[in-house]
């Protein structure tokens, strides 16, 4: 590079003589960058929470309410928050993960409890279950990451999660990744969080999609892919099988003990996304009618189906996603 | 001047809650800042990303102090400075007594205000090494597309063309960014390797 040439810049020439030397300047990892940008993202959303509840708060000041000035004061002192209750689990298998603050991981010691601030990772042959303490059920496959923002907000930083709004009202649950946000109005939806693409399957409701690029909102029986720019495709699913398997085994044990046969249909139903048919309405008064006793139920659905089917008399088979009840025709004698 | 109006334009967007505004600003920043983190913390990459996340977090909770007076880039990068020296007391570790020569006050208030003159041609003779690393420091100090596009033409060695079709913009548009990407450049540079010549020529000590 001669002195010349670092005098004209503007030349063609000695920009490709000057330029052409240096190698790619470095870059963080992809995996990096999409770690950064999810735990930057959720910071700016909560920083931009507490700048909105300022301005309310100074609001009401200038209006004159002499009791808000107390709060506000309450509420302008740098943040000294009380651990928030957002999940107690209720079923898990593998090893369980919470990140530490030195980006270290450490086994879940204390299962009972997750609150906002932590992350969970699961190991490669892990899964869990957890009630959501605003409403609904939230599962975690294997080898995923979640940072839980605060009750109504959690970032998926890589792998599946699945959600069961269960009928819950009030805010939704919002989901942030790194290729995007999820909120779903009313539903059963399944994000999976890929190193470049965000994909979000929904088993029943709603939920809309915002994307880094663009936006999606799709219904039951629809799945919708987010790679980088290009435009979302939307494509029909089944609500069953394939994908969704993972979920039954971290359905929340529940007890069935005294309750009619068509409770734990119901339930067996919402948790493999089938359908229900009664092959006659005998049947149908059947599984409405006896109850159920004990409490040993295999955990998973399809068995604990079987099992309770058998224990009146009738029986299922699966096909094409819908399970349809017959009776066995022995006699209770 | 120009160039504050569209940071602080950013900044409002980011403080309204503009989600295509935080892409944005972390597509144009996070790299950047993570290499203003790496020149300060070599071969430790892990540490320079955690710097770089850091400063990110912190600035997107100070935003509302962000006035326009520098450069967005110039406030973060003041922002990463003192992540890194946090980052550096926490481990244990102190600042090398090193300054860089982009940190040379002289050199650092050029460089930011993009007003060096094209004036006087280096006569001293660089260190190949760090004249290089003087490339990527300018490229960095350019709007985010700016050091793209001049790094995909010149280092990588890509086409007019596929520039284009990358920034998904027609032929003759890439040609202009590149042109006023290489005059923007063009004034960055020199007040960095005149800064190293000066320092080579007047034996300014390491501090």
């Amino acid at each position: 590079m001669t002195s010349h040439d670092e005098r004209s810049l503007e030349s063609e020439r000695s920009f490709e003589e000057l330029l052409g030397r240096a190698d790619p300047r470095p870059m963080p990892t992809a995996a990096d960058i999409d770690a950064a940008r999810s735990a930057v993202h959720a910071e700016w959303r909560d920083a931009n929470r507490l700048r909105r509840r300022r301005r309310r708060i100074s609001y009401a000041v200038a209006a004159g309410l002499l009791l808000g000035i107390a709060a506000a004061l309450t509420v302008l002192r740098p943040d000294v928050l009380e651990p928030v209750s957002v999940a107690s689990i209720h079923t898990s298998s593998g090893t369980i993960y919470l990140l530490g603050e030195a980006a270290e991981l450490e086994a879940l010691a204390d299962p009972s409890g997750l609150v906002a601030g932590q992350t969970i990772e699961t190991a490669s042959n892990a899964s869990l279950g957890m009630h959501w303490h605003s409403g609904g059920s939230l599962r975690v496959d294997a080898s995923t990451r979640v940072r839980f923002v605060s009750p109504r907000e959690i970032a998926v930083l890589k792998g599946r999660v699945y959600f069961d709004a269960g009928g819950s009202v009030g805010d939704p649950l919002r989901m942030q990744t790194p290729h995007g946000s999820v909120a779903h109005v009313g539903t059963q939806y399944m994000v999976d969080v890929g190193t470049d693409r965000l994909t979000v399957s929904v088993r029943d409701g709603r939920v809309a999609v915002e994307g880094r690029f663009h936006d999606a909102e799709i219904e039951a029986g629809q799945r919708t892919t987010l790679v980088d720019s290009r435009a979302p495709q939307v494509v029909a699913i089944a609500g069953y099988g394939g994908d969704w398997q993972w979920i039954e085994a971290t359905a929340a044990p529940l007890s069935f003990n005294g309750r009619p046969v068509s409770e734990l249909v119901d339930w067996a139903a919402r948790e493999t996304g089938l359908t229900v048919n009664y092959a006659s309405d005998s049947v149908r008064r059947t599984a409405n009618d006896k109850l159920l006793k004990g409490a040993n139920f295999d955990p998973m659905p399809r068995t604990a189906l079987r099992q309770a089917l058998l224990s009146v008399l009738l029986e299922h088979h699966i096909d094409n996603g819908v399970i349809t009840i017959s009776d066995t025709g022995a006699r209770d004698d | 001047m120009s160039i504050y109006l569209e940071d602080k334009r950013l900044v409002r967007r980011l403080l309204k809650g503009d989600e295509r505004a935080f892409q944005q600003f972390f597509d144009d920043y996070f790299a950047r800042l993570y290499r203003f983190a790496l020149a300060r913390l070599p071969e430790d990459s892990d540490g320079a990303r955690e710097v770089a996340q850091a400063a990110m977090g912190k600035a997107v909770r100070k935003l509302d102090a962000y006035r326009g007076e520098s450069a967005l880039f110039t406030w973060l990068c003041a922002i990463c400075r003192n992540e890194l020296a946090d980052w550096l007391t926490a481990r244990g570790r102190f600042r090398q007594h090193i300054v860089l020569v982009e940190d040379l006050p002289d050199v650092r208030a050029a460089v930011d205000s993009f007003r060096a003159p094209l004036d006087e041609t280096p006569e001293a003779e660089y260190a190949r090494l760090e004249r290089l690393r003087l490339i990527e420091v300018a490229l960095d100090r350019l709007p985010a597309k700016y050091g793209n596009v001049l790094e995909w033409k010149y280092v990588e060695g890509h086409s007019v063309r596929d520039i284009a079709a990358r920034l998904g913009i027609s032929t003759e548009a890439a040609q202009s960014l590149i042109a006023r990407a290489k005059r923007a450049f063009a004034d960055v540079y020199p007040a960095l390797t005149d800064g190293l010549r000066e320092r080579a020529s007047n034996r300014i000590p390491a501090s």
